[in-house]
């Protein structure tokens, strides 16, 4: 017989006796029992700490009923993108070592995605890559700063620690302005960064001044900004 | 570019989302024993207090589908049941304000379970009234039976009292494992 | 699946939205009567403690009720359901009532039953509540019903979600009760039959069986309604023959070159011939009629939409198809529909009124095409393969795709090279506010990108009329 089939006879036992004795108090001295003030005391507190744990159970837990389909309305549908924002969201509650292969995967994602679109904007690979590290291609400067190789990144110390141990908000902010850039370069929104020195005219920065004008404001047009 | 303004051949979404509330009938019926037992709590002084709150409780919480609201209401009944019993109430009038108090908070519980699962535009009165009488049944035979042993016990000793106690317990601890 | 973090629910029999399934009940301990057991213990224990025998008394009976109730075990699961679907067919958006039956089969009481009756995925509930609770005696029956808005597709009903409690409510059961037809009035046997009317709701009658059904729904709406669409094999590029002996009503005069010995004198340009008096013979462009297959991506990632409860890409892809069907068979083209997914569909092409009807029931209710996104795997090479073999050689493509991911391009690129040509049909799918939509549109843009400068002609259709898409196109194209 286990615990549990042991528990229950002694309980119904005593359930049982305690009835007895109460209808009839000659009972108790027949079977002995001490009545004592520490004898009570001690069974009415562990009563009292299993009512402790019974609330506490009930409050953290709450029941379990079963929760329908909502079947009213069509299935909910995905958005594109969405095991994107997904991925985001799960970077806190992952270990150190996945999670920062996790941060490197999604910066080599939407690195990708940027020298793709800086390309079709007329620079060369190698020019795209180079603004993207050195944080030119866009004026966001936490946008920019997402590619920046973490050695290179000009950060306060206090931020390096910020990064070291994880913090998570900062990097999907980062993440985020990032695919914004992105994609004020997709739709043109912005003008394209300045190209090398081995660009073609197709890349030049629209913003710079056309030759011949004389603007005393303009600081060498192709100059990364 | 609003992603709600894509309109296809298909058509819009127009199903009115399911409305997990209770019903209109719920809180008619949780107010019933509700309001016994605040009424019968009067007679005990400050008991009168936890009454008035507990049925508050009941009423909001059975109204909005809350179900920590209802637990709270449900809890400031049977305390002020307590308090009663500790300002010198009689015992038949402990008994209903607790049983009442009991009743109410099961049936408004019952009400807000009901309402998650099969919402407020389901026809529900008939299932809560049931489980309100059934419920309602209970306390009363309950209450009777309870009413009863205590007239023949009379003072009890703490010997038996233990017993009984730590018997519950036991079996109670046997079951939940 | 690309998220890390494992689901806490995977595995755990007993979580709130997993579905029993039929045969397989699932049974819950609600827990709701924790709160009652702890007061009456710390009742009981303060009982004690302050020597009060009324208190310890009244725990005492609480913390017994409390075990009383947990050992009662799950209720008797003897259920039945009958559903009673109004009509079998619909049209697109009309109200189609359904009516649905709760018994109680066994002979113990059940005090609390609750209902959901399975909806299919892809339908809306327009009126009424599919859900429902009673209390159900031996024999009794309880009647509900609710009016579904009807939409394109074969919808199945499934199994009703039946909840069973006892009177103190400690455990709950969970049934999937698959819906049977109603009995009709004459072979119900005896006991007790009397129908329960709840609120307002009404019995059905048998009487209707014969078009009424239990568990389905099927819609095909009618192809291109009212939307005269330009897109021929012309303005996609196509050119045919240029010929002097063909030529009747429709075609296309092209030029005029000098007469030679053997040329049909109906071809005779005679104005001329009066005018200077030099035989010269016009020349027309034939319009051969073109075979275009309308090939739509029917995979799982093509249910996307660019909010949860917007219109999928592959309802738009569908409409779009039936549209370009249509348009192609009225001009005159030969015209045929495919799909690129799990479950393969091929109609071969063809014209005729005959060849419309079946066009239109298949996009309606086609499994291929089904609304609801499939589970089957799917194995992109075999598909193609399929596809292939199955073109006409000289067979224009029709791709309606969101190009919501890679493989869509590479098909159109190797369809393209293998002789094929292919214009695309994409539906915008995405949205831009958050950081992973505006990540997909970017990434959708440059797969347009990457088909136009591959010679595809893509068809970036967004929020306005189909027709006004395609007119920008071909603007876009003649240029």
């Amino acid at each position: 017989m286990n615990v549990r089939g042991y528990l229950s006879v002694v309980g119904a036992a005593a359930v049982l006796a305690g009835v007895a004795v109460l209808v009839e108090p000659g009972v108790a001295s027949l079977v002995g029992l001490r009545t004592d003030r520490v004898v009570v005391t001690v069974l009415a507190s562990l009563a009292l700490l299993q009512g402790g744990l019974a609330v506490s159970a009930r409050l953290v837990g709450g029941g379990r009923a079963a929760e329908p389909a909502e079947v009213e309305r069509r299935f909910r549908a995905s958005v594109p993108g969405d095991e994107f924002d997904d991925r985001l969201a799960d970077l806190p509650d992952l270990r150190v070592k996945r999670r920062d292969e996790e941060r490197a995967a999604i910066r080599e994602r939407l690195e990708g995605l940027a020298v793709d679109v800086l390309v079709a904007r007329g620079l060369d690979e190698d020019g795209a890559r180079r603004h993207l590290r050195s944080g030119t291609w866009t004026a966001d400067e936490r946008a920019a700063s997402f590619f920046v190789p973490a050695a290179d990144r000009e950060l306060s110390f206090g931020a390096r620690l910020r990064d070291a141990f994880g913090s998570d908000l900062a990097f999907t902010q980062r993440a985020r302005r990032a695919v914004t850039a992105i994609a004020a370069h997709a739709e043109r929104e912005v003008p394209p960064p300045g190209i090398g020195t081995h660009g073609s005219d197709t890349g030049r920065d629209a913003a710079s001044p056309p030759e011949g004008v004389d603007s005393a404001a303009a600081d060498g047009g192709v100059e990364d900004e | 570019m609003s992603a709600d303004t894509r309109r296809g051949a298909a058509g819009v979404d127009e199903a009115e989302p399911f409305d997990d509330g209770p019903g209109r009938a719920a809180l008619a019926i949780v107010l019933v024993p509700g309001v016994v037992s605040a009424l019968v709590l009067l007679t005990g002084g400050p008991a009168a207090l936890a009454g008035a709150l507990g049925l508050g409780l009941l009423a909001v919480g059975t109204h909005h589908g809350r179900r920590d609201l209802v637990g709270g209401g449900g809890l400031a009944l049977l305390a002020g049941t307590l308090l009663a019993g500790a300002f010198g109430a009689g015992p038949a009038a402990l008994l209903v304000a607790a049983g009442a108090g009991l009743v109410a908070w099961d049936t408004a519980e019952h009400a807000v379970g009901l309402g998650e699962q099969v919402g407020c535009r389901a026809a529900t009165g008939r299932a809560v009234g049931v489980h309100a009488a059934g419920g309602g049944l209970l306390a009363a035979s309950g209450g009777g039976l309870a009413y009863v042993v205590f007239r023949l016990v009379g003072g009890g000793s703490p010997v038996a009292l233990v017993l009984l106690l730590g018997g519950a317990v036991a079996l109670l601890s046997a079951i939940r494992s | 699946m690309s998220s890390p973090v494992p689901d806490p629910h995977l595995g755990d029999p007993g979580a709130p939205d997993r579905r029993a399934s039929p045969g397989d009940a699932i049974d819950r301990t609600t827990r709701r009567w924790r709160g009652v057991t702890a007061f009456a213990l710390l009742a009981g224990a303060l009982g004690v403690l302050l020597s009060r025998p009324a208190l310890a008394l009244a725990g005492a009976a609480g913390v017994l009720f409390s075990a009383a109730a947990r050992t009662a075990g799950p209720p008797a699961s003897s259920v039945a359901v009958e559903r009673e679907v109004e009509r079998e067919r619909a049209e697109p958006s009309e109200s189609v009532r359904v009516t649905v039956t709760v018994a109680n089969t066994g002979d113990a009481l059940l005090p609390d039953v609750r209902v959901v009756d399975g909806v299919p995925g892809a339908l809306t509930v327009a009126e009424g509540s599919p859900r429902h609770a009673t209390a159900l005696r031996p024999g009794k029956r309880a009647t509900f019903t609710y009016v579904v808005r009807a939409s394109r597709g074969h919808h199945r009903f499934g199994p009703a979600t039946v909840l069973l409690r006892g009177f103190t409510g400690a455990v709950e059961r969970e049934l999937a009760v698959p819906a049977a037809a109603p009995e009709s009035a004459g072979e119900r046997t005896g006991g007790e039959t009397a129908k329960e009317t709840e609120e307002g709701t009404t019995t059905g009658t048998g009487d209707e069986a014969s078009t009424t059904t239990t568990d389905r729904l099927a819609c095909a709406p009618r192809l291109g309604e009212g939307q005269a669409v330009p897109l021929r094999p012309q303005t996609t590029g196509f050119s045919g023959r240029v010929t002097t002996d063909s030529g009747g009503a429709g075609a296309e005069f092209h030029s005029v070159r000098s007469y030679r010995p053997g040329d049909p004198l109906s071809r005779v340009d005679w104005a001329r011939v009066a005018r200077t008096g030099e035989f010269a013979t016009r020349q027309f462009r034939e319009e051969r009629a073109a075979t275009v297959v309308c090939l739509l991506d029917t995979r799982e990632t093509a249910y996307c939409a660019p909010a949860p409860s917007a219109p999928t890409a592959l309802e738009r892809s569908v409409t779009a198809a039936g549209t370009a069907f249509t348009s192609l068979l009225d001009a005159g083209d030969r015209a045929g529909i495919a799909a690129w997914g799990p479950t393969a569909c091929w109609l071969a092409p063809g014209m005729g009124g005959e060849h419309r009807a079946r066009a239109r029931e298949l996009l309606g209710t086609h499994p291929a095409f089904d609304p609801i996104p499939p589970d089957r795997t799917f194995l992109p090479t075999i598909a193609r393969r399929r596809v292939e073999r199955r073109l006409p050689a000289d067979a224009q493509v029709l791709l309606f795709s969101p190009l919501a991911d890679d493989p869509p391009v590479d098909l159109a690129r190797r369809l393209d090279a293998h002789g094929h040509r292919v214009t695309v049909v994409s539906t915008d799918p995405t949205a831009r506010d958050t950081a992973g939509h505006a990540l997909a549109a970017i990434e959708r843009d440059r797969r347009l990108s990457t088909l136009r400068s591959a010679g595809v002609r893509v068809v970036d259709w967004g929020d306005e009329p189909l027709a006004t898409a395609l007119v920008r196109a071909n603007q876009r194209w003649s240029t």
